[in-house]
Parts: C-alpha cells; sequence; structure tokens
C-alpha cells in the first residue's frame, strides 16, 4: 500500500515560488496525471516526491513515512525520464539491472527480474544491444522496464510519451495505462498534452504557475472546471470563454447575444461565459438552440469524422462551432449559429471560479 | 551546398595553411639527412637517405638514457594527472559543495599565471627539500600544472553529460563512485584520451623546467639532450635535426595511436554528439 501525499508542498528557487502550497494525494494504485503549461510546477512538484529536489516547505509522504529527508534511493520509486536516461554503455540487460545490482540483490533474482520485466514489456530478444541500437519506441520501453524491474511502490512519469512520433505515442499512452493497471501501482504522471492527461488518469490534477487548480477525475474536470484556467486549458479546440453582463432578468448580454439563464441562484453582474464546441451548432430553428447568432467564419478546421469552424461573432468573441463532415463553411462565408445555453459555464469575472 | 568558388577557396587556405605548418618540419627532416657536421644554408634537399646521421646523434647524446628518464617523468605526470583529475572534475562538474566556485578559480590560476614566474621560487624549494636533481622535481611540479587543465577539462567534460543520466543512476541507488566510474567514465573515452595527449604532450617537451631542476647527468630529460650538438664554434645543424626528430617522434607515435579520440574528444565539447 503506498499512496503518495503532499501536504502544503512548497518549493521556491531564490524570489521564485515554483510549486506554492501544493497539497495533493494519490491513492494507492492510483495513475495520477499532473498536467499544466511549461512553467506550471508539474515537474518541479514530480522532482519534490522523487527527492531530486529539496523541497522548501510542506510534507511529502510515500506510503504513509514522511520522506522530506530521504535520498530517492531510499523513497522506494522508480522515475521515467523525458529523454530515458539510458546508461549508454551498458546492454539492455545491464540498464534493466543496474539498480538491482546496487540494492546488492543476488544475482539469480536479478536476472528472474530482469527477465520476467523484459517479457512484460516485450524487450526480451533486445537484452544484449546498446541503447544506441534501439528505435526510439524501444528505448521508452526499456526506459519503463528499468523503472518497473525494481517493483517499487510508486512510478513516477516525466513527460515519457513527448519524444515518440503521434502514432506510436496513442499505442504507448494505452500500453503504459493497462500495465499500470496489471501492476497496480501507484502512478504519478507528468505531461503537458491535455490528451495524454484525459485519456490516462485516474485523476488530474491540474496545475498553472504554481498552484493547484483542480484535481478531478477526466470526465468532472470536462464537465465541471473549476475555473476559467482550467475551462480554457482541458478541451480542445478549446471553449470559448467571453464576458457577459446580467442585470437580473433572466437573460446575460453581450451585445445583442442574449442567453436565457436558467439557474436559479442569483448571479453577479458581470459573469464569463464558457461555451464548448459542441454546444456550438449551425443555426436550425427547431433544434432547442438560442439563436441565430451571426458571425464569420476565420478558422476552419477539418478532422475527417467532424469539423471545426471559429465564427467571429463580434470583435472580441470567437464560438467555435461543431460543424458535420461535408457540411464544413468556407473560410469568409457568413455564418449563423445556435448555443445550447443550458450548458453553459459561467465564472466569475473577479475570481475566475466557476459559478454553479 | 557548398559552392565550387567556395571550395574551392577553402581547399587553397587549408594546403596554403598546411605547408606553413609542415615546411620547417621538413627543412629539418632534410637538414637530418646530411652528413654530421655539414653546413647547411636554409632548406636543402639531402643527396642521399641515410641515417648514420640519426644513430651519430642518438649515440653523441646518449638518448637512450635521456628518452627512458622522459618517458618516466611523462608517463608519471600523466597517470597522476588522470587518477586525480577524474574525481575532481566529477565533483567540480556533478555536485554542489561550499566554496567550489573559489576552488576551481584556484585550479584554474594555474593556468593563467605563467609557469616561468614560478620556477625560480620552485627552484629554492625543491633545493631546500633536498628534491634537485631526482624524477620528483619534474613529477610533482609538471603534476600541479596539468591538474589545472586536467580538473577544466575534465569538469567541462561532466558538465556535459546529460544530466538526467546523474539522477537516474541516483534513483537506481548508485553511490557517486559508482555513478562516475559506471556510468558516465564509459562515455568519457575520447575526453580523457585527449587529455593523455596533450598532457604527455606537454610534459615530454618540457625544457626550462628541466634544465633548472637537473644538473645530473642520470636524471636529464629528451630536451635536454640536444644542447649537446652546442659548442662554441657553432651548432652541428644536421646532428640537431636528427636529434630533433627523434626527441619528437615518441609524441607523434602517441598522437597517431589516439587522434582519431582526439579528434572527437575536442569536438565532444562544440557538437551535441
Amino acid at each position: 500500500m503506498a499512496p503518495v501525499s503532499l501536504d502544503q508542498v512548497v518549493k521556491r528557487f531564490g524570489d521564485v515560488v515554483a510549486v506554492s502550497d501544493l497539497t495533493l494525494t494519490a491513492a494507492d494504485g492510483e495513475f495520477l496525471v499532473l498536467v499544466g503549461p511549461s512553467g506550471s510546477g508539474k515537474t518541479t512538484a514530480l522532482r519534490m516526491v522523487c527527492g531530486l529536489e529539496a523541497v522548501s516547505g510542506g510534507e511529502i509522504r510515500i506510503a504513509g513515512e514522511l520522506v522530506n529527508q530521504l535520498p530517492p534511493r531510499q523513497r522506494d520509486i522508480a522515475m521515467v525520464f523525458q529523454d530515458y536516461a539510458l546508461y549508454p554503455q551498458m546492454t539492455v540487460r545491464d540498464n534493466l539491472s543496474f539498480g538491482l545490482r546496487n540494492r546488492k540483490v543476488p544475482k539469480p533474482q536479478r536476472e528472474q527480474a530482469v527477465a520476467e520485466a523484459a517479457r512484460l514489456l516485450g524487450i526480451d530478444n533486445l537484452l544484449h544491444r546498446k541503447p544506441r541500437e534501439l528505435s526510439g519506441g524501444q528505448r521508452q520501453r526499456v526506459a519503463l522496464g528499468r523503472a518497473l524491474v525494481r517493483r517499487p511502490a510508486v512510478f513516477l512519469m516525466d513527460e515519457p510519451l513527448s519524444n515518440l512520433d503521434a502514432k506510436l505515442r496513442v499505442d504507448m499512452r494505452a500500453e503504459i495505462r493497462s500495465l499500470q493497471q496489471r501492476l497496480a501501482t501507484t502512478t504519478i504522471y507528468v505531461t503537458h498534452d491535455q490528451v495524454e492527461a484525459m485519456t490516462m488518469g485516474d485523476r488530474i490534477a491540474i496545475m498553472n504557475e504554481g498552484v493547484l487548480e483542480q484535481v478531478a477525475d477526466p470526465a468532472t474536470v470536462y464537465a465541471q472546471p473549476a475555473n476559467v484556467f482550467v475551462a480554457s486549458f482541458i478541451g480542445t479546440p478549446a471553449m470559448a470563454l467571453a464576458a457577459y453582463s446580467y442585470s437580473g432578468n433572466g437573460v446575460l448580454r453581450r451585445g445583442e447575444i442574449e442567453l436565457p439563464h436558467a439557474t436559479a441562484r442569483s448571479l453577479p453582474p458581470d459573469v464569463v461565459v464558457g461555451l464548448r464546441p459542441e454546444h456550438v451548432r449551425p443555426w436550425r430553428p427547431d433544434a432547442g438552440l438560442v439563436g441565430p447568432i451571426r458571425g464569420t467564419v476565420e478558422l476552419v478546421e477539418h478532422l475527417g469524422r467532424e469539423s471545426f469552424a471559429g465564427v467571429r461573432v463580434d470583435p472580441e468573441y470567437v464560438l467555435t462551432a461543431l460543424v458535420e463532415a461535408g457540411h464544413g463553411p468556407d473560410l469568409g462565408e457568413s455564418l449563423e449559429v445556435g448555443v445550447d445555453a443550458a450548458a453553459a459555464h459561467l465564472f466569475d469575472v473577479a475570481t475566475g471560479g466557476a459559478i454553479r | 551546398m557548398i559552392s565550387r568558388t567556395e571550395r574551392t577557396a577553402t581547399y587553397a587556405i587549408a594546403i596554403a595553411f598546411a605547408f606553413l605548418t609542415l615546411a620547417p618540419l621538413v627543412g629539418i627532416l632534410f637538414a637530418a639527412f646530411h652528413p654530421p657536421g655539414a653546413l647547411l644554408n636554409g632548406v636543402s634537399v639531402p643527396h642521399s637517405l641515410s641515417f648514420s646521421t640519426f644513430s651519430n646523434a642518438w649515440h653523441r647524446g646518449s638518448f637512450g638514457r635521456l628518452m627512458l628518464s622522459s618517458l618516466i617523468v611523462a608517463s608519471s605526470v600523466v597517470a597522476a594527472t588522470v587518477v586525480l583529475s577524474i574525481p575532481a572534475g566529477f565533483a567540480f562538474g556533478t555536485m554542489r559543495f561550499p566554496f567550489s566556485s573559489a576552488l576551481f578559480f584556484l585550479f584554474l590560476s594555474g593556468l593563467v599565471i605563467p609557469f616561468e614566474a614560478l620556477i625560480v621560487p620552485l627552484y629554492y624549494h625543491f633545493r631546500d627539500l633536498g628534491l634537485t636533481d631526482t624524477y620528483w622535481a619534474l613529477i610533482l611540479p609538471q603534476t600541479g600544472l596539468s591538474l589545472s587543465f586536467g580538473v577544466f577539462w575534465m569538469r567541462a567534460f561532466f558538465r556535459a553529460t546529460p544530466r538526467s543520466l546523474l539522477e537516474a543512476a541516483r534513483i537506481d541507488g548508485a553511490s557517486s563512485w559508482t555513478t562516475m566510474t559506471r556510468v558516465l567514465l564509459p562515455m568519457g573515452r575520447p575526453a580523457i584520451l585527449t587529455m593523455v595527449l596533450l598532457v604527455f604532450m606537454w610534459t615530454w617537451n618540457e625544457f626550462l623546467l628541466a634544465l633548472v631542476m637537473i644538473s645530473d647527468d642520470a636524471h636529464r630529460t629528451a630536451p635536454l639532450g640536444l644542447s649537446v650538438f652546442k659548442s662554441r664554434y657553432g651548432i652541428d645543424v644536421p646532428s640537431v635535426s636528427a636529434a630533433a626528430t627523434l626527441v619528437a617522434l615518441p609524441v607523434l607515435v602517441v598522437y597517431v595511436f589516439l587522434q582519431r579520440h582526439f579528434i572527437r574528444g575536442v569536438l565532444s565539447g562544440a557538437v551535441k554528439g
């Protein structure tokens, strides 16, 4: 049983606060993804759990034990690096067994563990090779193998897929996930790719500028973003966000656009309204949408199964609409869209927090 | 793509510089093929390929013994430099410890201060210690001097190794010693061999220190042997040329063996491999 918990963890580099008051727990066996833009502190947080970075404040516990002062090798963790960090002069076999050898594991057990890890990852035929003789995907597998050969209590992964090409990345995503489920090892996984976060994580922790913005399962993060940052960061294309005014009569207003507001709670006079592309559709009178809202198409993305159109409805407001494939409008064309007003996300202008 | 003119110009300049570098060496080689004592003016092409001047110079200068001294000194300095500068460079390159930058600048000062300025006080020190006319008088100062370069060089190598390798080794539970010897040093062969070559060359060619510290024939090094051919009537140019060629030969041999690594070592800082 090895949950990892961070309690008000702070990391300062000189005057810069890289991570501020991070309180977060990865339950035993959980796959927790730390996601955020670069500079959000997610890697720093991971490195503190690992022990490569000292904490400036707060407490980190692994399996209940306070590890703040423990060196990495005493934390029962393994890390997968972005650049794999395979030992270039050692064969795959030696790469895998290096950690066991340093821990004075007797040779027969070492060999058994290496063989098992290699089989699990399908690299048993590569054991005699050097890293430079491997493809990117194979190196990735060896890096994973080196982490799991020791059967640590916790896996830490720092953007392990970002050096792979797109196709391989999708395959490895599923593979890492199923491997983790089979081993049921607590995993903290850092990425800047929100698709990776959504597809892999049991829960996602979204970080921005050293602050934890929200932590929840992928569906919740998508359906109920806690604030404007999460709303804009999760989902592609991004949610369209714009300020509306509310004067109390049940209607949110921005210029000529009027959205009926169904929630019972009273709203402040200024509200940020977020609309996901799937809640903005080409206008049809019978579709139960609010509209029509007229605008100019200034961006079209054809994804095959569906298309997205960026429609500028006023000088500072572009609504992204989900359009059926084959019915994509042309650039510069005028388009009328309708909005599923009930699905709109409302945020406080001042704090950015969600209004529910 | 490089244009034709550019390539032609590149070759022309390279050839011109190669000529400037090689011409004096060829001149010396030519001179060495003349009979001992011959009077030469400028570059003079020998009439025949006779090695008699070489063997003559070898015996007259007793270069067998001198070369042995040189070899003892140079290999001791190289060995001590390698053994000491690798761990020191590792510490400077990968660890943070109090006063590390101050200490490192102290090492660097050895590269900055002209050695000539130190030789006289060094001589008195060594005389007080009774070490003049021993190999120690050559080995110790040159090891100290080479360490300035060696520590600087190895620190640069260790700093250029990917940090994640060090971190992976730490997580894998490796001690600093294991990390250095098993993870990083196997990648460092070009850097180490380059250092070996440079230190060997500098030590082998060292003249001033040997001249000051050694007066006893048994401990003289090869470069000192060249003075045999200077008499009050002038210099025996063919003999001194032959002797100089013989003295330079070991460095050349070492270079030929190590040149592949040498070039990689010199480039490794510039281009990421």
